[in-house]
């Protein structure tokens, strides 16, 4: 009795990678190429830096900044010498903006001026 | 002047003529008292230091003006404290100051040659190393000149306000106005109620450009003012008076609300007011 060898057929279909491979090459190519990204990045030539910008990176001494106050008391004193003004207390500056003081070249700070009135209507005009 | 300048009148066919002429007077004044300008006629006084200099009558009535109100704080306000802010730093427009970072340039010493100035017959003597800084009473004289001038172009009434000094000539109405917060961000710290005269501002917060560096100069050292208050804001009848007034107070601390009418804020909170008070509705 002869027993012939069964003829072998060869699989042809491609290997199908499983999803955790896939996702695992995926990040590892992914991370690969950011990487050499940022490190092309790194060692391209960085564009010329103006005089101006160059300046101003060299930071200035830091201005002492003073939070805004909060008033603790307003205490009303008499002065010596009696002026034309109203100290209007409880209650916010009238609306459609004021005129503020503010120092100036004196020192900052200043007042700050009302808008000014409306003007007159116009005159009545005749038909035609 | 390095301020912004704004007129505030009623809307009518004189308001052109009333704006061109604000402009013109600060024009003009710019070109007599800046000490940034080489071509200012303070330059050319400041530079001849040492003799005798023809000036112009403009600039001798704000000298006899600067003069007199030295004499009547004792000194405290004092027109000739140019090497003095030099020293401190602001040698250049405040922009530049800023950008370029600047501490002081040299040691403070004190002030106080003012007294030696002589005006005589439309010329002035600056001893030999003295300098005059006008810079805040010429901007408060200038607010008045403009709204005089603004009235007289034809405008009922008008509010000149430079760098938040301000000046109201004519026959105004009430009109509402507040006290800046000096610190950075503030809002207002009081609101005012007036119709005539001027509210002048000064502060060491703001015109700062390093710790302990601004442009109030305590002529007593010389140096940057350890100011006792942080803002004080005064009302005189003119603008230069409140200037002067304003420094004054800052320098002298709150007793000066005992004195003079004003707003004052303490380094503790405390506003201080020396102003007749309405309680708003």
């Amino acid at each position: 009795m002869t027993v012939a060898p069964v003829s072998k057929t060869t699989d042809t279909r491609k290997t199908r990678w499983s999803k955790g491979r896939v996702r695992a090459v995926a990040w590892i190519t992914g991370g690969a190429t950011f990487l050499t990204v940022m490190g092309v990045l790194g060692v391209s030539p960085k564009p010329a830096q103006s005089t101006e910008a160059a300046r101003h990176r060299r930071k200035p001494q830091r201005q002492k900044v003073i939070i805004r106050h909060v008033i603790r008391r307003v205490v009303i004193v008499d002065p010596a010498t009696s002026a034309p003004v109203t100290y209007v207390s409880g209650g916010s500056t009238s609306t459609g903006g004021t005129v503020s003081s503010s120092g100036g070249s004196s020192g900052g700070g200043g007042t700050t001026a009302p808008p000014p009135p409306p003007p007159p209507p116009p005159p009545p005009t005749s038909g035609s | 002047m390095g301020s912004e300048i704004s007129l505030y009148a009623p809307d009518t066919d004189r308001t052109p003529a009333a704006l061109a002429a604000v402009r013109s007077v600060f024009e003009r004044e710019e070109q007599r008292f800046s000490r940034f300008r080489g071509d200012s006629e303070l330059t050319r006084v400041n530079e001849a230091a040492g003799r005798w200099t023809r000036v112009s009558p403009g600039f001798a009535a704000l000298v006899t003006e600067a003069l007199r109100r030295a004499g009547a704080t004792g000194g405290r306000f004092d027109p000739a404290v140019l090497d003095a802010i030099v020293a401190a730093g602001y040698d250049r427009d405040f922009d530049e100051v800023i950008a370029g970072a600047r501490g002081a340039l040299r040691p403070a010493r004190p002030c106080g040659r003012w007294r030696e100035i002589e005006l005589l017959e439309g010329e002035i003597l600056l001893p030999d190393g003295v300098g005059l800084d006008l810079g805040g009473i010429a901007k408060g004289w200038t607010a008045d000149l403009a709204a005089d001038a603004a009235v007289e172009a034809g405008l009922a009434w008008a509010l000149v306000s430079a760098g938040g000094d301000l000046r109201i000539a004519g026959d105004a109405p009430e009109l509402d106005l507040t006290v800046d917060d000096p610190s950075q961000g503030g809002g207002a710290l009081a609101a005012l109620r007036l119709a005539s005269g001027a509210l002048a501002t000064s502060t060491t917060v703001r015109r700062a450009w390093g710790d302990g560096l601004h442009h109030v100069i305590d002529p007593m050292t010389g140096a940057p003012a350890d100011a006792p208050l942080v803002q004080a804001t005064v009302w005189a009848p003119t603008c230069a008076e409140a200037e002067v007034l304003a420094t004054w107070a800052l320098l002298t601390g709150p007793e000066a609300a005992a004195s003079v009418p004003g707003a004052f804020l303490t380094p503790e909170g405390d506003l201080l007011m020396s102003f007749d008070e309405e309680v708003a509705a």
